[in-house]
């Protein structure tokens, strides 16, 4: 019970960071994705239930701020990573800094692709927007995801070991 | 043992499967379902799971909105406040020109508006300095006064300023005259800046007088006010009465003065 009331208040935090700063911080047109950052840490601390949920939930959340049209797309594609990074979680449980961040970079490239393949069948040219919109967009995301990895590793890694004896 | 940990995390796997397969599956159906009805889901969501988040960005949008208008009208504020500060100066300007053109069309003389830009140091001001100059056709003598009355006269021309000798230099002596009962004398400060005017004795000056130059002095045009007399005092001598005499302007208070353009009728030597 705890840990979903941590986890909604985490995703509640990373909605306004999403929404309201990010904006604000954009450089060159890249923006990075706290919502994803969020969906990578609980699916890599949690597993791929936890994941896939905290996925749905943050693509659900810009669905309803992106065009109507495309509701869904966010949440498949979010939802999808949140439960590859937990299978990974499961199958590679002692995860270091550096294999974290190719992890994030990885599940922004694939969500990415999720979400320009179910809109793609509209107007966007999917590998011009991957090059052109993914690959910054993905850089800011894995700089600002090394930060909070750091900042979240400690705990990680105690619960790891706290929770390795009873596997 | 290690049979029935597999089991578990196939069932977990399982689980986590299904609900991923589930989520999917709503995913896909939110993505092909008529737009008037994701609109529907669009707004349900906002009403319902994403209230609180959507309730706080609105929070946090509204408190940044207001502080962004905020300082907007701050600055308008003192915006309008400029404004309202210059129209009052424009009233008073505009005030002090009608009397001017009131007070010009007594004169045969062009006159001429100058900004006071200094003043001498020292607790006694005897001198000012006005931004007009040799290249504004300023010489030397020419009346200087305000709507009020007499102020002084020029004293030095620089190409650009002037210095104006103020009445309350206790160098200046001024040939004034009572406008009422047509008494003459000469007004002059002491050294502790009071202002007096010399009289004779039996002369007719009470307090209250009004005393305008004389024309006498060839610098000052006839009938410009200068002060009034508010106290009297005799002189031993019994010929000469000093009386005391507060000018009409002020200088303390001066921003701006007008500098009659009219050359010195004549010039009164001392000694050879």
């Amino acid at each position: 019970m705890l840990k979903l009331i941590f986890y909604s208040f985490l995703f509640f935090v990373a909605a306004i960071l999403q929404t309201l700063i990010v904006p604000h911080i954009e450089i060159m047109n890249a923006q990075p994705s706290f919502l994803l950052i969020l969906t990578i840490i609980t699916a890599l601390r949690q597993g791929s239930l936890a994941g896939c949920f905290m996925g749905f939930m943050s693509g659900l959340l810009c669905d309803v701020y992106a065009p109507v049209e495309w509701l869904g797309a966010f949440s498949l594609a979010y939802c999808t990573v949140g439960f590859a990074v937990g299978q990974i979680e499961e199958s590679f449980i002692n995860l270091n800094l550096f294999p974290k961040i190719i992890v994030l970079a990885l599940a922004d490239f694939l969500k990415d692709a999720i979400y320009f393949f179910s809109i793609g069948r509209t107007t966007v040219d999917i590998s011009g927007a991957i090059v052109s919109i993914s690959v910054p967009n993905a850089i800011y995301t894995v700089i600002l995801g090394a930060i909070c990895f750091y900042f979240f590793s400690p705990k990680t890694e105690r619960k790891i070991e706290m929770y390795k004896p009873g596997l | 043992m290690k049979l029935f940990q597999h089991i578990i995390r196939i069932c977990k796997w399982a689980r986590g499967s299904v609900v991923f397969a589930l989520l999917v599956a709503l995913s896909l159906y939110m993505q092909f379902i008529q737009v008037k009805h994701k609109q529907n889901v669009v707004d349900l969501l906002f009403s319902s799971v994403f209230y609180l988040p959507q309730s706080a960005i609105s929070s946090v949008r509204q408190f940044g909105n207001l502080s962004r208008e905020n300082t907007f009208l701050k600055k308008e504020n003192a915006k309008l406040k400029l404004e309202v500060d210059l129209t009052k100066e424009y009233v008073i300007e505009n005030e002090r020109l009608k009397k001017l053109l009131l007070f010009e069309s007594h004169w045969d003389y062009p006159i001429f508006l100058a900004q006071i830009i200094g003043h001498n140091p020292g607790p006694y001001m005897t001198t000012v300095v006005v931004n007009s100059g040799a290249s504004d056709s300023i010489f030397y003598g020419m009346p200087v006064f305000t709507t009020n009355g007499l102020v002084g006269k020029v004293s030095k021309v620089f190409p650009r300023h002037s210095m104006v000798q103020l009445l309350s230099d206790p160098n200046s002596r001024t040939s004034v005259i009572s406008q009422r009962s047509r008494a003459m004398g000469t007004m002059f400060s002491r050294d502790n800046g009071e202002m007096q005017v010399q009289v004779s004795s039996y002369a007719d000056l009470v307090t209250g007088d009004t005393l305008v130059t004389s024309g006498f002095g060839g610098i000052y045009p006839k009938g410009i006010p200068v002060g009034v007399v508010n106290k009297g005092e005799k002189d031993n001598s019994e010929i000469l009465s000093y009386r005391g005499v507060e000018l009409l302007q002020q200088v303390e208070s001066l921003e701006e003065v007008f500098i009659i353009r009219k050359n010195m009728d004549w010039i009164v030597w001392d000694g050879e």
